[in-house]
């Protein structure tokens, strides 16, 4: 029965998993006191060495969770709050004046008109152009800034991208998956 | 002291998930010791491995709600815990590489009151580990110590390392090979166990 002992590598594998040993091996390992002896004298020295590595680590000290986090309420976050409600009343007044504050306004040489230079102002920036149709015939460049063909690449227009390079590339990757 | 084999961890996890404090506080207690010791084992320093270990937990807790099966929550945690330390020692490493200091080897002893004769013992014990441990590769030394420190069993080291249990054999069944070669620390653990 000598020659049937398990070898060193057999001893491994059992200890690995004793399911992937050959049925066999297996076999005479449930029977052998000597292969069970060998295999025992491993398993213990692993067992020794995981009770010594936990027995000289230092104890850990408590840790603390933090605490929960506080659902959004005026009391937490009233300064947050407080901002987006002074900016949201800023900008209705803004509009408010801009769109239903009677007629545009207009330049006039009093001192009361001089004060809506800057609310004039805001009727310029939305016109399309500021300068003088003078100026605009000397001046080398055209003022339309972006023609059309720019603006279709930046905004397409409903339903016109259907051929735009990617929509042909993905439609040519697709025909070649087919194909192959 | 809370009880692993006694708890009903799935149960708590699912709790601890829908934002129970209780439960989720009695998870960090059945698991601190095992991840604080996982990561001392791998750091090699106290401190370093209270933070890690808060730090570990602290992902859990954000996480928690992402978990789909609270059956794996202990390889899930122990992946986390894992993850931190991979992320210390690349840190280490590159601050190490850019100011050009030494990479601290030896393991820290902790501040537990313990004898003059206890810390020789630990000092050589944690010598010839990691004498031992050197001769293995990472992926080895790692299945390893799960295995037989950390007490994972085959499918959890799987889990956790998110690789195929036959990967997982095969990375053992090596370190074990290496391990029984290993004559000079077997001696110590030979003398420990008797």
């Amino acid at each position: 029965m000598k020659d049937q002992h398990l070898d060193e590598d057999q001893i491994i594998v059992s200890m690995v998993d004793e399911h992937d040993l050959p049925g066999k091996s297996k076999s005479h390992l449930e029977t052998c006191p000597e292969c069970q002896e060998r295999k025992g004298v491993l398993m213990a020295q692993l067992e020794g060495m995981g009770h010594m590595a936990k027995k000289m680590a230092p104890r850990p000290r408590s840790i603390r969770l933090p605490e929960p986090k506080i659902s959004w309420g005026l009391s937490f976050r009233w300064p947050v709050v407080a901002s987006g409600l002074a900016s949201l009343f800023i900008i209705v007044a803004v509009w408010g004046l801009m769109f239903l504050g009677g007629p545009p306004l207009k330049m006039a040489p009093t001192p009361a008109g001089q004060q809506m230079v800057g609310l004039s102002f805001i009727d310029d920036i939305l016109e399309d152009s500021v300068l003088p149709a003078y100026y605009q015939d000397i001046a080398p460049v055209s003022f339309e800034y972006f023609d059309d063909a720019f603006m279709d690449f930046v905004i397409p227009l409903e339903g016109s991208d259907e051929d735009t390079l990617e929509n042909i590339s993905l439609k040519k990757y697709n025909t070649i998956r087919k194909e192959a | 002291m809370v009880d692993l084999q006694k708890e009903n961890v799935p149960e708590l996890v699912q709790k601890a998930g829908a934002g129970d404090r209780g439960c989720l506080e009695k998870l960090v207690n059945l698991f601190h010791g095992d991840i604080f010791r996982l990561v001392y084992y791998r750091v090699g320093s106290r401190m370093e491995a209270e933070d890690l270990t808060q730090d570990t937990f602290l992902e859990m807790t954000r996480s928690l709600i992402r978990l789909r099966d609270p059956a794996k929550f202990k390889p899930w945690l122990y992946r986390i815990a894992l993850n931190k330390v991979r992320d210390f020692h690349r840190k280490k490493r590159l601050r190490a590489f850019l100011f050009r200091t030494k990479l601290a080897g030896d393991m820290e002893s902790g501040e537990d009151p313990v004898s003059p004769l206890g810390q020789v013992m630990a000092k050589e014990f944690w010598h010839e580990f990691h004498s031992m441990t050197q001769k293995m590769s990472p992926k080895e030394k790692d299945v390893f110590m799960l295995r037989y420190v950390d007490q994972l069993g085959i499918r959890e080291i799987a889990e956790a390392m998110g690789k195929s249990e036959s990967t997982i054999k095969t990375h053992l069944y090596r370190a074990l090979r290496k391990f029984k070669n290993a004559s000079g620390f077997r001696a110590l653990l030979k003398g420990s166990v008797s």
